[in-house]
């Protein structure tokens, strides 16, 4: 009995602990841990050469770790508004899939040419409202700052985030105002079949761009030259 | 029977373990539909949401004018000053340029009756004009007391009260609406830069720098907007919108 109970609670330990950690955090020590992980996996040194392959994977491997910060289902919720409710299950999941990859294609390879150790400073979180909160941060460039603000919901004992601000511009109003007309005399099928077209074109050009060397800023070929 | 005890502690390792790695639909539960209730009405009702557009087709048609304008000259110009010139140099013109429309922004402040704004604009104006060369460094950055919220005159009608009209695409100038287009024009009489020369063309001609040197600094934001938008249209008049909803609040 004793053995069993041993091994139980040795189990429960492994299994529930590092969870525990990342469910007890509040919303601001969620977004911190997340973005540091998120810089320091820019930073890798492993992913300092500048091949395509490994920037393809870098690619991949912010994409999923992204996956895990954001609430894509509530981000597609609210930007398709009371279009949701047009969707079928499967069109909800397939479209909050394609939402997330939207937004990944087009930012992480941004981020990933562009990133300059720039600082992120957290000043402050609030309650919005039971389950809802507002978590304030800066990012530093060299000679301005934008103000970043995530807007977060707790589910499934985790903060997720359902919206961006940037320099006051919401993320999630900005697709509203898109969707909501695309959708006012088109099917959700429609909707989702064209994405679907953007996306493997966005991934096809960035594929391509990455072969050819092409940086999407010639700072980031500036900086290259620097390094070597 | 120890079996059976320790069966829902196992089921219940089982299922946490599994649920670590959470996918769109695996976290998804059945409270949802009252958060959404909740959470919908306040994005549906958000101010701003919405701006009438009468002329769409024609702003329509310039933005597509200024689209190709920005491929076919800004872009190529800027992207030619920014390797031929060093960043600092540019950041030292871009300095000087915003240096120099601080009229624009006092008058503005005082209009608005934001006095102690007004005063810390004019202390870094004279910081930034002595000690930062004429303008081209921004020694103010220093001296947090002196940063405050810039104003135009667009802001100021909205601060009165006057609503944003409708929306309006300008050629070249890009995303307006009926009130800060009125506003652009009381702005043009403060900006120095129109008293600088008598003649049109070397006043665009320093305009012409002006913004080819702001965006030797921000080439490549245009492109990932137009690129994760479906209707970068649509995208940029709600991007505007909301922008400028925020400043006139501050």
């Amino acid at each position: 009995m004793s053995v069993h109970r041993c091994l139980i609670v040795w189990l429960l330990a492994v299994f529930l602990l590092p969870m525990a950690a990342s469910a007890g955090m509040g919303p601001m020590k969620t977004i911190q841990t997340r973005i540091d992980a998120a810089i320091s996996l820019l930073k890798d040194p492993r992913y300092k050469d500048p091949d395509p392959d490994l920037a393809e994977k870098q690619h991949q491997e912010l994409f999923e770790h992204v996956q895990d910060i954001f609430d894509f289902r509530t981000i597609s919720m609210l930007a398709t508004g009371r279009n949701w409710r047009r969707f079928t299950p499967e069109q909800q999941k397939e479209f909050a899939d394609l939402f997330a990859k939207l937004l990944a294609n087009t930012y992480i390879s941004k981020v990933q040419e562009n990133f300059r150790n720039e600082q992120v400073v957290y000043d402050e979180e609030s309650i919005i409202s039971e389950g809802r909160s507002e978590v304030r941060t800066r990012v530093l460039l060299s000679n301005s700052e934008v103000p970043v603000i995530y807007r977060l919901r707790h589910i499934q004992n985790e903060w997720r985030i359902y919206d961006v601000q940037i320099e006051g511009i919401s993320l999630v109003q900005n697709y509203r105002s898109q969707f909501e007309e695309y959708l006012f005399r088109r099917e959700p099928a429609e909707l989702i079949q064209q994405m679907q077209g953007r996306i493997t074109k966005l991934e096809k050009d960035r594929i391509q761009r990455r072969k050819e060397g092409k940086p999407l800023d010639p700072d980031a070929e500036e900086d290259m030259l620097k390094l070597l | 029977m120890r079996l059976f005890r320790a069966y829902p502690v196992i089921f219940f390792i089982v299922f946490f373990a599994l649920a670590v790695p959470a996918s769109a639909e695996s976290y998804w539960d059945e409270d949802d539909d009252a958060f959404f209730s909740e959470i919908e009405a306040e994005y549906a009702s958000a101010p701003g949401a919405d701006i009438a557009d009468p002329l769409e087709r024609l702003n329509r048609g310039i933005f597509i004018v200024n689209d190709r304008l920005y491929f076919w000259v800004l872009k190529p110009t800027a992207t030619g000053w920014q390797k031929v010139t060093p960043s600092p140099v540019r950041t030292g013109i871009r300095n000087a340029f915003r240096n120099l429309a601080a009229p624009v922004r006092v008058v503005n402040q005082l209009l608005q009756g934001k006095g102690k704004a007004a005063t810390a604009e004019t202390g870094k104006f004279f910081v930034n004009t002595i000690w930062g060369i004429g303008g081209l460094i921004d020694a103010s950055r220093q001296l947090p007391s002196l940063q405050v919220p810039s104003e135009d005159f667009g802001q100021t009608l909205g601060h009165w009260g006057i609503g944003n009209g409708f929306y309006l695409v300008l050629p070249v100038l890009g995303p307006t609406t009926a009130r800060d287009g009125v506003g652009l024009v009381g702005d043009f009489f403060l900006q120095p830069t129109t008293y600088t020369s008598g003649d049109a063309r070397a006043w665009a001609g320093i305009k012409a720098t002006e913004a080819v040197n702001a965006t030797s600094f921000r080439i490549g934001d245009y492109e990932a907007i137009k690129d994760a938008s479906l209707d970068p249209y649509t995208a940029i008049k709600n991007g505007y919108i909301q922008m400028r909803m925020k400043a006139v609040s501050e």
